[in-house]
């Protein structure tokens, strides 16, 4: 008895903090801004209740345009990672030594080490008019005009994509780690060609890794705010430039609370469909 | 019947390492043949051979009298049921089942026809529906055994498909496996380290020692009559004793026990099964050997009891199975009792 | 409200139990305003302990505005964009303009400041360094780039860049010969103008390589060749000139934009004394004129041109004749709601094809 109750003490002692710390800063200033995304400033200056701020995201045509072009290129960056990262996943997982990939992921995760701010100047210098590879390509003579890479919606996809990319190889990986390569066999053995065995076997086993990475790509994606702010050009108005917008400009921080509720809840709202709609389960997912 | 699988001369090597060496033999259409040897005999490469996940480094396989030189897996009449099953998890029995009909494009009547009459065949019927990972051992083995015969394949493979279930399951698998492949008449080849599983099932065995076949026979006859020193100590229970000095016709081992066996020529080793000795032997047979034992303790293990000895006059312990009758009942621990065998019993390499 | 209470509670016992041991002067200002080498000799001459927070106009309003004004000594807001907030928010405390020494600044400066802070009688804000915003041009690319004008000019397709923020709709009015600062007083009348604006800076968009989003990213466009008329900051400007001589800050025909940007003290600061220590500290002419000489910002304090170097004089002179400076556009005061209406402009033109 006596053990229990020392242990039960040790951890109280320990959530304690946890818990104070998300409900403090997490829990109570999310709570803050629902209740003055309600809020709206009437006439006399008071703030009084009001779905305004709600309404005003359907109603003016900028605000819900935008969303909808940020969640289509989320989306779009979505499957792109997915093309892109699964034969790398595939490779480290199944066609190279154990020794050999645990190096190869670490280069990898280099992107992450130095921060998103500096991968996407870095990206400036190599994309830009008179960047390195504009550079490279008209020494060699291929081209004779820079090409217009940088300030497009090409080289904001590419910044996003890399500061996404290793979401996806992650947990693609982990599945395809537990894949036993003679389920492979099997299915070749029962005249599956290697296209049948990639989409019939391969992709239906990792399914859950390959959903928790796009929904991780999707989040990281729809919520950047530096790669198309920074990389995207002229007509690159993200969602959360909107909000931050509203905060940061417009002062009006009851339209910025309920953009960012907005963004949450339809960001979730489209992840729910699409679980609908590939037919996998989120508790199967997170597992 | 014809031959369905010819294996020509076949070898394989892993860089320096023989993993298979110059392998020859073939089988007949319909029957159940395995191949038995310890891990690490070489017999799974052959396998992997057969099915084509393996390119043989030299000679050649014939199945239905086409060389497969050069044809991947996919491609040969042979399919192969894992040592792990290897059942898709994502996908339902039925559709485990189905797997193989549909990469053919048949139309969905003959493909549903056949599931159903494969489901039926292994008892799986009404349990379509159900996710791999909710069936037992038995079942999930009966979809993998359902899947690549649902190909009704020229050959089918089975690589220890039995391994991974419990002693009581393995044992009633065992027969089922044996009636299902006398019903359905495919040829199977099994591959094993239980000799057990050959010699119940098999119609005929390959034991299988470092790359190399010792012995190709029917289960009888490797029990009985084992051509290798190899394959009398692997298959079956054995008294195994080491020889020192042979004179004309009497063999002494190193433990100082002297029998005579007549015509035999340079020997090593002489192996006697337990049950070949009998106990208090009527004398006179001139074919027979007779010597006394002493009693050292009863191994009691139901129908399978044995005694453990000592050949009076020497070093030599000797393992003798008891019959289950009562006539025995009083035998102790110290007495000394008369034995007789066959001098053929006196198995000698 | 009872959460923020327990929340701030949390925040300010956290804060101040680590605040205990030494008097400390927090500021939020811009890079380049509080230099090392300054804040070492302030910390040796007064014993207090100083810490710098970088930041600009709107996030310095955000910050002050979410904890009403506490957690900061002293701030550095721009003129123009104290009242509105002030009135509304009350985030700052009036100056004691008595505490100020006042001897070491340019007077008409800080009769100015004193004037456009003004909220209910009281002046919030001390003028500290003033700069304009004009045009940075390539001018071996662009020898004819004189005005705000040629920021939709198509003869630089592809080489246009400017801040897609407040600055560029004022420039945008102004080259089109409009005076927007006239129409403050005239909520309807600037919210028309500012539609004009919105529609010529939509239909110049296709000319504009892209929009720059800091100093830094100002500098970056300019420099790389990705650009060659741009808007920009004088001091930003003068820094590339450096570098390469071709390109160089101008004040634009139609008249450069001029700012100011002060010192003034949030409302629930809680060292005061220290933000005056700190105030008549960074003004005398030899302090002030190190920040110049680092950043090229013009200086309100009086005597510092003493300590000026050459090269910043020249750079003034090469960049603004007598005609230029008469012609600078100070910002007023912005009134209150008027922001609202240009940021929905800005985002229109951002979203535009």
């Amino acid at each position: 008895m006596e053990n229990k109750k020392s242990f039960n003490v040790t951890f109280y002692l320990l959530i304690v903090p946890v818990l104070l710390w998300l409900v403090l800063l997490i829990v109570l200033p999310h709570i803050d801004l629902l209740v003055s995304s309600f809020k709206i400033e009437n006439d006399n200056g008071d703030m009084v209740f009001s779905l305004d701020n709600y309404i005003a995201f359907f109603k003016h045509k900028i605000y819900w345009l935008t969303f909808v072009k940020t969640a289509a290129y989320a989306i779009g960056v979505t499957i792109l990672a997915f093309v892109i990262t699964f034969p790398i996943a595939f490779y480290l997982t199944k066609v190279i030594s154990k020794k050999n990939a645990a190096f190869l992921v670490l280069l990898l995760l280099i992107p992450l080490w130095v921060g998103e701010l500096v991968t996407v100047y870095g990206w400036m210098v190599l994309l830009g008019d008179h960047g390195i590879i504009n550079h490279f390509l008209m020494t060699l003579g291929i081209i004779d005009k820079p090409l217009n890479m940088l300030y497009t919606n090409f080289s904001m996809i590419i910044g996003l994509l890399y500061m996404s990319m290793l979401f996806m190889v992650v947990p693609v990986m982990s599945t395809l780690e537990s894949l036993d390569d003679s389920l492979i066999e099997a299915a070749s053995d029962l005249g599956a060609s290697k296209w049948a065995i990639f989409t019939r076997i391969i992709i239906p086993y990792s399914m859950p890794g390959i959903v928790s990475g796009a929904i991780i790509v999707f989040m990281l994606v729809i919520g950047d705010y530096l790669a198309p702010n920074i990389l995207g050009g002229k007509s690159s108005l993200w969602f959360t430039e909107q909000i931050y917008n509203e905060f940061l400009s417009t002062f009006n921080w009851n339209e910025g609370a309920a953009f960012g509720f907005l963004l949450l809840m339809l960001s979730s709202g489209i992840i729910w469909l699409a679980l609908k709609l590939s037919g996998q389960k989120l508790e199967k997912v997170g597992s | 019947m014809g031959n369905i699988l010819e294996v020509k001369n076949v070898s394989k090597y892993f860089g320096d390492f023989t993993a298979v060496k110059d392998v020859d033999f073939v089988v007949e259409e319909g029957g159940f043949f395995s191949i038995l040897g310890s891990s690490g005999c070489g017999k799974t490469t052959l396998l992997r051979m057969i099915a084509g996940f393996l390119h043989e480094s030299e000679g050649e396989i014939i199945i239905r009298g086409e060389s497969m030189k050069g044809i991947p897996p996919e491609k040969r009449p042979v399919n192969i049921v894992f040592q792990t099953l290897a059942l898709f998890p994502m996908m339902n029995v039925r559709e485990n089942v189905a797997f193989g009909l549909k990469r053919q494009k048949l139309d969905k009547t003959e493909i549903d026809s056949r599931v159903n009459e494969m489901l039926s065949r292994v008892g799986l019927q009404g349990f379509e529906k159900k996710k791999v990972t909710e069936l037992s051992g038995g079942q999930r083995q009966r979809v993998a055994i359902a899947r690549s015969l649902v190909m009704k394949p020229s050959i089918l493979l089975l690589d220890e498909p039995l391994g991974a279930l419990d002693r009581k399951l393995r044992e009633h698998m065992k027969v089922e496996l044996k009636l299902l492949q006398k019903e359905i008449g495919t040829t199977f080849i099994y591959i094993t380290h239980d000799q057990s599983e050959a010699l119940v099932m098999s119609d005929k065995i390959a034991v299988m020692h470092e790359g190399q076949f010792e012995q190709i026979d029917t289960p009888r006859n490797l029990y009985k009559n084992p051509k290798t020193a190899f394959v009398a100590g692997f298959v079956g229970d054995s008294n195994r004793f080491e020889l020192s000095s042979q004179e004309a016709e009497s063999l002494t081992t190193t433990g100082g026990w002297t029998v005579s066996k007549p015509g035999i020529e340079k020997a090593d080793l002489m192996f006697i099964r337990p049950e070949a000795l009998i106990l208090y032997p009527t004398e006179g047979d001139n074919d027979f050997e007779y010597f006394d034992v002493t009693i050292k303790t009863i191994l009691f293990d139901g129908s399978n009891t044995k005694l453990s000895t000592i050949v009076n006059g020497s070093d030599e312990e000797l393992l003798i199975s008891l019959p289950q009758n009562a006539q025995f009942e009083s035998l102790q621990e110290g007495d000394s009792i008369p034995i007789g065998i066959h001098r053929d019993d006196l198995k000698c390499y | 409200m009872f959460m923020k209470k327990v929340l701030l509670g949390a925040i300010v016992v956290a804060l101040s139990s680590s605040a205990m041991a030494k008097e400390t002067l927090k500021i939020i200002t811009w890079k380049g305003y509080a230099p090392k080498a300054l804040v070492k000799q302030f910390e040796k001459e007064t014993g207090i302990d100083v810490q710098v927070t970088y930041s600009n106009n709107e996030e310095m309003v955000a910050k002050l505005r979410a904890t009403r004004g506490a957690g900061f000594d002293l701030a550095q807001p721009s003129q123009d964009r104290i009242t509105a907030v002030q009135k509304k928010h009350h985030i700052y405390q009036p100056i004691d303009y008595s505490k100020v020494n006042t001897d070491q600044l340019i007077t008409s400066m800080v009769d100015a400041v004193k004037k456009n802070t003004n909220v209910d009688g009281k002046g919030y804000g001390v003028p500290h360094v003033y700069g304009t915003t004009g045009m940075i041009v390539n001018k071996k690319n662009a020898p004819d780039a004189k005005d705000w004008s040629d920021l939709w000019n198509p003869k630089y397709k592809g080489k246009i860049s400017y801040r897609l923020k407040r600055p560029i709709l004022i420039a945008t009015a102004f080259g089109m010969g409009e005076d927007p600062f006239a129409l403050y007083g005239d909520k309807a009348a600037y919210q028309k103008l500012i539609d004009k604006v919105e529609k010529k800076l939509i239909e110049a968009k296709p000319l504009v390589k892209n929009y720059w989003t800091s100093g830094d990213t100002q500098v970056e466009i300019i420099k790389s060749g990705d650009a060659d008329v741009i808007s920009g900051w004088d001091a930003k400007g003068w820094s590339v000139h450096k570098i390469n001589p071709d390109i160089d800050f101008i004040a634009p025909k139609s008249g450069a934009l001029g700012w100011i940007d002060t010192f003034a003290i949030p409302a629930k600061a809680k060292n005061v004394e220290g933000a005056y220590k700190w105030i008549n500290f960074i003004m005398k002419p030899k302090n002030a004129a190190m920040i110049t000489n680092a950043s090229n910002y013009g200086t309100a304090s009086k005597d510092a041109s003493n300590f000026l170097n050459e090269d910043i004089k020249a750079d003034f002179e090469r960049s603004f004749s007598k005609e230029d400076i008469d012609n600078i556009k100070w910002h007023p005061p912005v009134p209150d709601g008027f922001e609202s209406i240009e940021a929905k402009a800005l985002d229109r033109i951002k979203a535009a094809k």
